[in-house]
């Protein structure tokens, strides 16, 4: 199947480095008007270490939650289960803790999908490969692997979850696609996709380039089949040589793919695997795959003996090697209902998550600062990372472990095709572009961010402001506004000149998902009174730092743990803080409001983070409204209402404090994207992803 | 008495903390906990054992305490082949050396929840606090079934 590519990609490449560098915009003028949808690229089905049928997941992702598109993204390596199956009929559950089950409500949307649910081995998805395939443990193909006989995942992705992924997409007319999460050889997790192949126009598509980056790539993966039936040479007979690498030498003949051995310099052999890979996306897939690190301080820092986490210069690495595939991270985990929220612990980096977000975004000046502060494009995104409801049933509305993808956190990214129409490659176009914002329990569902030129001598033309305040009410991208730039873009200005940052975004009226009606117990300790299900955005903070250029491979402050200076950008500040008395209300919860830079002189980014906790909200907040550690409000915030759940972890006392989902309810975080101001004068040397040409694109709408 | 285990579901188990499977990790300060479990419970159920391995230990430590919301109380016990049948061990610790790997597994050292709360049910998790003399407090989740 790549072979088929090849040409094609070619043709790609050489046209992806002809304009390269030369500074183009997310998007290349198309006549699309984008908008931002909604989708999540990182959750589990029984094919790995998930509780749901690919089927049910997807039912509840882009039918319950209503999600605009999705990627199913389970571990690579093995597994015994047929997530292909559906659920058997519905198996009614116990009440749960706390609250009725009731399938007619009182709560939307219906709590009970069609699908029933899974209740105990033996059925449904949770039944073997070999007991239902039509001639057993002789259907898995590749070495021998467990008993039960486990499959490898990229038989499970290109010959049963495709398949359905397929289905779906037409039925829901949602692009609908495969990825995996990566077991990187020398690290813990990606989120990766390599859609080629995948929903074709009137044709029957495959996953064929996904599977095999799965076998080559994945750690977990030790098949040395090359993709064939058992014992034979009668099968896709994959080779993971990467085009022009100076690593192929390293293929183990039998398997055509890099083996690493555990054990000391694991890590190191690992991670120039795991680079492998990202040049044979890049090689064979440039736009049409990415590459997200996820929860990636949870291992811990990087470790040259082992498989844990991601340190500043593997994503420098990364991004070096493809900017058009590694264009960022997934420091926002899912798990956000776990008592160790994010599933991270004390073990992870910065020993836990900081209002739900890992320290190297959530710490201002930290690790994304520096990234930005090169001028990388370098993008925050978040998933849900489901996989179940902790002591819940997958249809009741509580939660001590995972919220369903678009349940809590949606991640926005901006598509430039009709609704009606995208495809999966257009949701890949949006998510290279940054042009994209992340928000948890509806805090936020609408963003206008951008930065725009104010003439030399003229005056800042105000009626732009109320265009953008309009524009968000049709959930319109920001693209194209003259002299403006949006997230993921760069806006050059000359030196001295003034920059308006201009910001309008919606608190949507009415209520989130949360099944809670009570107070939220952290605006309870400074006497606010507040809905768990109805947020009120607090306060809207603009970040911002120098872009001062790419730091050198192997230069002194290339590589670095956390606040050293490799992981640092110590011009990184909060240049401002919106709240209500700073903001102008308009109608619908529409807030907008504006910032100027003056005299810019050097190059820079901005970018915004907002949460409905007001600064100094003891152990959520500090005084200047940054996320303090989610293990210091441990026990310590109470849950006093009558209507807190049983669930609730209690403390030495014995009295309900706020605990899983329902903390998570209760410290909301929203985050944008970076927008780049160059100074044309400076010097610094600004990277840039490439728009994929507006000819591909357009040929890529095969649905 | 505790329940013995039958080969499948205890293969079943296992198979997670192989190379290849899909497990949890709890990353903490100077090793990992891999992939707490429990086998789901029958109706009226008192007791459950939880399984789990510690690897990749770069700081000596030693578990000194369980507990979980799902049940009264969490021992640390040793039960052997002969044991399965009469009264497990409760012992007050478990050593983390160096460089080793430590499996808490069936007819072995292990976890047993008492006084269980509710009924472990099938592909869900439930907490399981683990207390250590050095890395202090570690939440995790015990999983039931296969994931």
């Amino acid at each position: 199947m790549i072979k088929q590519h090849r040409v094609r990609e070619l043709v790609l490449a050489v046209a992806a480095f002809a304009t390269f560098g030369s500074a183009t915009t997310a998007f290349a003028s198309e006549g699309d008007k984008g908008h931002y949808l909604t989708g999540d690229f990182h959750n589990h089905t029984t094919c790995s270490d998930g509780s749901l049928s690919l089927q049910k997941l997807v039912d509840k992702s882009a039918g319950t939650y209503a999600l605009d598109w999705f990627a199913q993204v389970g571990h690579g390596g093995a597994s015994a289960r047929n997530c292909t199956l559906a659920e058997d009929p519905f198996e009614p559950v116990a009440p749960a803790l706390g609250l009725s089950t009731s399938g007619t409500g009182p709560w939307p949307p219906a709590t009970y999908p069609s699908g029933g649910q899974p209740a105990s081995s033996g059925y449904g998805p949770n039944q073997n490969w070999q007991d239902t395939l039509p001639h057993g443990a002789a259907d898995i193909k590749g070495d021998v692997n467990g008993n039960p006989r486990r499959m490898w995942k990229w038989q499970e992705i290109q010959e049963f979850m495709y398949p359905v992924v397929e289905q779906e997409t037409r039925n829901r007319s949602k692009p609908i696609f495969m990825g995996l999460e990566q077991n990187v050889p020398g690290h813990e997790h990606t989120s990766a996709a390599v859609i080629d192949g995948q929903l074709p126009l009137n044709a029957i598509g495959n996953a064929d380039a996904m599977a095999m980056f799965e076998y080559c790539f994945d750690r977990s993966d030790t098949d040395r089949s090359r993709g064939n039936i058992t014992g034979t040479t009668t099968g896709n007979n994959w080779d993971c040589t990467v085009p022009g690498s100076s690593n192929n030498n390293l293929l183990d003949p039998t398997a055509r793919k890099i083996i690493v051995s555990s054990g000391t310099g694991s890590g190191n052999a690992g991670h120039v695997k795991a680079l492998e890979g990202v040049k044979w996306m890049a090689a064979y897939s440039p736009f049409s795959s990415f590459y997200v690190p996820a929860h990636l301080e949870r291992a811990g820092a990087f470790n040259p003996n082992g498989n844990n986490g991601f340190n500043i210069e593997h994503l420098r690495d990364f991004n070096n090697a493809a900017p058009n595939i590694a264009f960022g991270f997934e420091s926002m985990p899912g798990h956000q209902a776990e008592g160790n929220r994010g599933s991270y612990g004390t073990g992870a980096v910065g020993g836990g998550t900081y209002g739900g977000t890992g320290v190297y975004a959530a710490q201002v000046g930290g690790v994304w600062d520096a990234l930005l502060g090169e001028g990388r494009r370098w993008f925050f995104f978040a998933s849900s990372d489901y996989h179940n409801r902790g002591s819940f049933g997958p249809d009741q509305r509580e939660s001590t472990a995972d919220f369903y993808p678009g349940e809590y956190t949606r991640d926005y990214v901006a598509v430039r095709a009709p609704k009606a129409t995208f495809t999966h490659q257009d949701v890949v176009d949006g998510l290279r572009s940054g042009n994209s914002f992340v928000a948890n329990g509806g805090l936020i569902d609408r963003l206008g961010f951008v930065a725009c030129k104010v003439p030399v001598r003229g005056s800042f033309d105000e009626s732009l402001m109320t265009r953008i305040a309009d524009a968000i009410k049709n959930n319109e991208s920001m693209d194209d506004f003259t002299n403006c730039a949006t997230m993921g873009q760069e806006l050059k200005i000359g030196a001295g000149e003034d920059v308006q940052v201009i910001v309008a975004l919606r608190d949507p009226v009415g209520s989130n998902f949360a099944p809670y009606t009570f107070d939220n117990p952290s605006l309870l300790q400074i006497g606010v009174r507040q809905p768990l299900n109805a947020p009120v955005l607090d306060h809207v903070d603009l970040i911002g730092g120098n872009v001062t250029g790419l730091i050198a491979p192997g230069s002194a402050n290339y590589a670095g743990l956390i606040n050293t200076p490799a992981a640092t950008n110590a011009s990184t500040t909060i240049k401002a803080t919106f709240n209500s008395r700073n903001w102008r209300s308009l109608s619908e919860g529409r807030k907008l409001m504006s910032y100027r830079l003056k005299g810019v002189s050097v190059s820079q980014f901005v970018r915004l983070r907002g949460t409905n906790l007001p600064a100094a909200t003891p152990y959520e907040t500090d005084a200047a409204g940054n996320p303090l550690l989610d293990f210091g409000a441990d026990m310590k915030i109470l849950c006093k209402d009558a209507a807190c759940p049983e669930h609730m972890e209690r403390d030495a006392q014995g009295n309900k404090t706020s605990s899983y989902d329902v903390a998570g309810w209760a410290d909301l975080w929203f985050y944008s994207n970076p927008v780049y101001v160059k100074v044309e004068s400076a010097t610094t040397t600004t990277p840039t992803t490439t728009t994929r040409p507006a000819a591909e694109r357009l040929a890529a709408r095969r649905r | 008495m505790i329940k013995k285990l039958s080969a499948a579901t205890l293969l079943a188990g296992l198979m997670l903390l192989s190379p290849t499977a899909s497990a949890h990790e709890y990353y903490a300060d100077g090793f990992v906990i891999i992939h707490p479990w429990a086998l789901q419970t029958d109706k009226g159920a008192t007791t459950a054992p939880v399984y789990l391995r510690f690897d990749e230990i770069t700081k000596a430590d030693r578990l000194i305490s369980a507990s979980s919301a799902s049940a009264g109380r969490v021992d640390i016990i040793r039960e052997s082949v002969a044991e399965a049948q009469q009264q497990a061990t409760v012992l007050d610790g478990v050593a983390l050396s160096v460089g080793s790997t430590i499996d808490l597994v069936p007819e072995g050292m292990h976890l047993l929840m008492r006084d269980l709360k509710t009924p472990l049910s099938y592909e869900r998790s439930y907490p399981l606090t683990l207390v250590f003399e050095r890395a202090g407090t570690i939440k995790t989740t015990l999983s039931v079934g296969q994931h």
